[in-house]
């Protein structure tokens, strides 16, 4: 995405060491990180909250500014609506990171050890958010349209899994029986970092169920019973050991929990049986995506109502031969349920369709807080082969509600990245070295150090035609922030880029390995965007870290056994060459 | 046109001594409500709001409205937070430096705040307002008008008395704020892509401009 590439260019600056070199080229930067020691842990949590917050906006940032970067021309423009000119200006003073991002890290970095927080909240919870993904309950929000449905369960698919206390032995048990929900179900690899893109996940499944639809004649009661806004709480199918709850989670908020587990068991049966055609988005991103539709939002206190006006569309992409059938549905997100969808009548043959309707949703002002409201437009065919043409989100919390204009807004695509099918686009040969504290002597390394060393690329498969321009891109997962991003450089039209590219993450304890992902991602440059080839996650599989369920634990048996031979062999390198999945299970 | 939701994010902080009423000010301003209760805030926190800035002012004859996120940094005034806050200096694009007007002391700080500014900000002059809060004690007030006004003066920054109690002048200084850096946005623009721009659609006669120019061009824009 090239908002975070333009972006790298002032946060960050490329941070490879050579490969044997003993220290202190550090990934997270310690010198520049701040003493936090003396928060405490209430405090620690309470700041963790508001940095999670701030994330997320920064996301929708993000998101929106990509979109920018490839719809304004205007040079001049482009510098103040993305906010280029301050960043520009900030990077002559500051080189690293934002000042949000560098408290991230340094909370981050000051581990306590757990077991001795706020009894209320679950004693890690106020370091999970230092590094975490969005909790699931926030993760909702972002996630898009109903057509998510299918991708957000299989996001966090392993989520009953018991994380694993301590590396590496246990971690054998709970894995096995996850792999097979994650195989095989072509979830396309997608802009991992693509922001907040709400309706993203959705790009769920373009190849997947080609015959499937959108939503339209699919049985409501099927639909609603099992979509992700009101999840079911059937009990746990998969034969999970039951371990007990470890420590760090055995107090993990409920609303957390209930949630993530219900989601596992609805994943299965969605993934397995016929019901996955119910949620696969069918024909998305088959058309590309243009024109804009104006509609105004009205809350009407007295009659408690949220009045969505739809006006029009202009100029919007042609589904067939020079025509399109098309009509709006909304939803207020995070309700993806067939509650929460309203859609106009189907105007027949008009790419500047008038719909001239409201769309109402009864709900309490106070209650607008949190809520998006997603609109989408498709094409409606008689033989139900409904087609996206694009959608707008809007942010209900923040919205002026003295504007009851109509506004006109670009449509939007929900961007999937073809996979083809392809289960791999070739393979990363790297290896690592994990360094415990002290181990080299003299109180050396003053952290627990993961040593990567990305070497080469092998037999690589294009997008198109033609050659590939590739990179690497790295996070030690939880941490996502641009603080744990390692890219190498671009090698051009190679088929098998040698990158030689290392790097050092510090802070860590052994046990922190356990519940880490080291993920690579072989990417496309391109002028203005990278497209994801596919990728590699090294960890011990287990679909939650520190106890939150997280869909990117999503590492194959292959995979699972670097990363636990990493741990096993402490100071060694481990070498592995592995297949550039095109499956990741999209992180949030 | 830009994305659907907004077109700008601007990024303010507030800051300024340990109950002056910063918290207070940004809560009057995105929610119109206000909490006699004293929370210390806890290192960082924001709020947001939507507006829409109108380049002319409220008289103009305007273009289209640009719709505003604004994302409000509030920062703790406690001095034992303060590695932290200064930290998210940086962040921001413009700062509401807030003193108590009932409280000499925390008057006395807006000299040492604005250095730390000087030297923790995106830049070395940013666009700063100051506000001498809690107006509506004027029983109690220890701060003279003439005295706050000198002092921001001294510094080229505009000067309110705002009351986080009864929402005077609140957002006032906000849109102020705003309008400052907007402002400065467009100088920024127009100085990288039209080296002698003198073409401006806001306000100002161009001497004016120029002069601001002048004063503040300083910055790496
Ligand atoms: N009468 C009056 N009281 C105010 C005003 N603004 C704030 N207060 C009160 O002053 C106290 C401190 O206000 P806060 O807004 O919490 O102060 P702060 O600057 O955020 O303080 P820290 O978070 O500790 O840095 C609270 O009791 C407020 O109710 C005001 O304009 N008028
Ligand atoms: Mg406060």
């Amino acid at each position: 995405m090239l908002a975070s590439l333009v972006h790298a260019r002032h946060a960050e600056r490329p941070r490879g060491v050579p490969a044997v070199s003993p220290r202190p080229a550090m990934a997270l930067e310690p010198e520049a990180l701040l003493d936090l020691s003396f928060l405490t842990e209430e405090e620690r949590s309470c700041i963790a909250r508001v940095l999670q917050r701030d994330w997320q906006l920064r996301r929708r940032e993000e998101g929106r500014i990509s979109k920018l970067r490839k719809s304004v021309s205007d040079p001049a423009r482009l510098r103040s609506l993305t906010g280029d000119w301050f960043c520009d200006a900030r990077a002559q003073r500051h080189q690293h990171q934002l000042g949000s991002d560098l408290v991230r890290a340094s909370i981050r970095r000051r581990r306590r050890p757990r077991g001795t927080g706020d009894p209320e909240r679950g004693p890690s919870r106020g370091e999970l958010e230092a590094i975490d993904e969005p909790l699931a309950e926030e993760k909702e929000e972002e996630d898009g349209a109903l057509e998510t449905d299918q991708s957000s369960p299989t996001e966090e698919v392993q989520e009953a899994t018991e994380p694993q206390p301590s590396p590496p032995a246990p971690a054998a048990e709970g894995t096995p029986m996850s792999q097979p929900l994650l195989q095989g179900d072509n979830i396309p690899a997608r802009e991992q970092d693509s922001p907040a893109q709400p309706g993203d996940t959705g790009g769920g499944n373009p190849f997947g169920s080609s015959s499937s639809e959108e939503d339209e004649e699919e049985p409501d009661s099927a639909h609603s019973s099992h979509n992700a806004g009101q999840r079911p709480e059937t009990p746990q199918t998969d034969q999970t050991p039951p371990a007990p709850p470890s420590p760090q989670n055995g107090r993990s908020p409920p609303s957390l929990l209930s949630t993530s587990s219900s989601v596992s068991s609805l994943s299965s049966s969605t993934l397995s049986g016929s019901l996955m055609s119910l949620y696969s988005e069918g024909e998305l991103g088959r058309v590309a995506v243009r024109g804009r539709v104006q509609f105004s939002l009205r809350y009407d206190p007295a009659g408690k109502e949220l009045q969505v006006h739809v006006l029009r569309c202009r100029e919007l992409a042609e589904a067939k031969r020079q025509r399109s059938d098309p009509y709006i549905k909304t939803y207020l997100l995070p309700d993806k349920s067939n509650r929460s969808k309203r859609k106009t009548a189907v105007r027949k043959r008009s790419l500047d369709p008038v719909f001239n309707e409201t769309l109402k949703y009864k709900l309490e002002k106070r209650d607008l807080q949190g809520r998006t409201l997603n609109l989408s437009v498709w094409h409606h065919d008689s033989l139900g082969r409904n087609l996206f043409l694009g959608e707008v989100e809007v942010a209900l919390g923040t919205w002026d509600w003295a504007n009851t204009r109509p506004e006109w807004f670009s449509l939007q695509p929900r961007m999937p990245i073809p996979s083809d099918g392809l289960a791999s686009r070739g393979s990363l040969n790297l290896a690592l070295k994990f360094i415990p504290v002290g181990s080299e002597g003299g109180g050396m390394p003053p952290t627990g150090e993961l040593h990567i060393w990305v070497k080469d690329a092998q037999g690589l498969i294009p997008l198109q035609s033609g050659t590939v321009d590739a990179f690497v891109q790295c996070y030690v997962l939880p941490d996502d922030s641009k603080a744990s991003r390692q890219k190498t450089r671009v090698v051009k039209r190679s088929l098998n880029p040698l990158f030689n590219h290392t790097m050092v993450y510090d802070g860590f304890q052994a046990k922190d390995l356990a519940e880490a992902c080291a993920e690579f991602t072989l990417w496309h440059h391109e002028a203005f965007s990278k497209r994801q080839l596919g990728g590699i996650r090294l960890s011990l599989g287990t679909g939650s870290s520190y106890g939150l369920p997280v869909g990117w634990m999503d590492s194959t048996a292959e995979e699972q056994g670097v990363w636990k031979r990493l741990l096993q062999q402490p100071g060694r390198w481990v070498e592995a060459l592995l297949p550039l999945r095109t499956n990741l299970v999209p992180r949030a | 046109m830009s994305d659907g939701d907004y077109d700008y994010l601007i990024k303010f902080l507030a800051l300024g001594d340990s109950g002056v009423g910063k918290t207070s000010l940004l809560y009057q301003y995105t929610d119109g409500k206000f909490n006699s209760k004293f929370i210390t805030t806890v290192g960082i926190d924001f709020r947001e709001k939507r507006v829409v800035y109108r380049p002319n002012g409220p008289d103009g004859v305007g273009g289209r409205g640009q719709r505003i996120h604004l994302q409000l940094w509030d920062t703790a005034g406690q001095e034992r937070f303060r590695s932290l806050t200064t930290a998210f200096f940086r962040d921001a694009m413009g700062f509401l430096l807030l003193f108590d007007l009932t409280n000499e002391q925390s008057f006395l700080n807006v000299r040492n705040w604005i250095s730390q500014l000087q030297m923790h900000a995106y830049c070395e002059n940013p666009d700063i307002v100051l506000c001498g809060n809690k107006s509506d004690l004027e029983d109690q007030r220890m701060v003279k008008e003439e005295e706050a006004k000198e002092l921001a003066e001294k510094y080229g920054i505009p000067y309110f008395e705002t009351s986080a109690a009864n929402g005077n002048n609140v957002s006032k200084a906000i849109e102020t704020l705003l309008d400052l850096i907007m402002k400065r946005m467009e100088r920024c623009v127009d100085k990288s892509w039209i080296p002698e721009g003198v073409v401006r659609s806001n306000g100002h006669s161009s001497t004016e401009q120029l002069n601001e120019e002048q004063e503040k061009g300083r910055c790496g824009c």
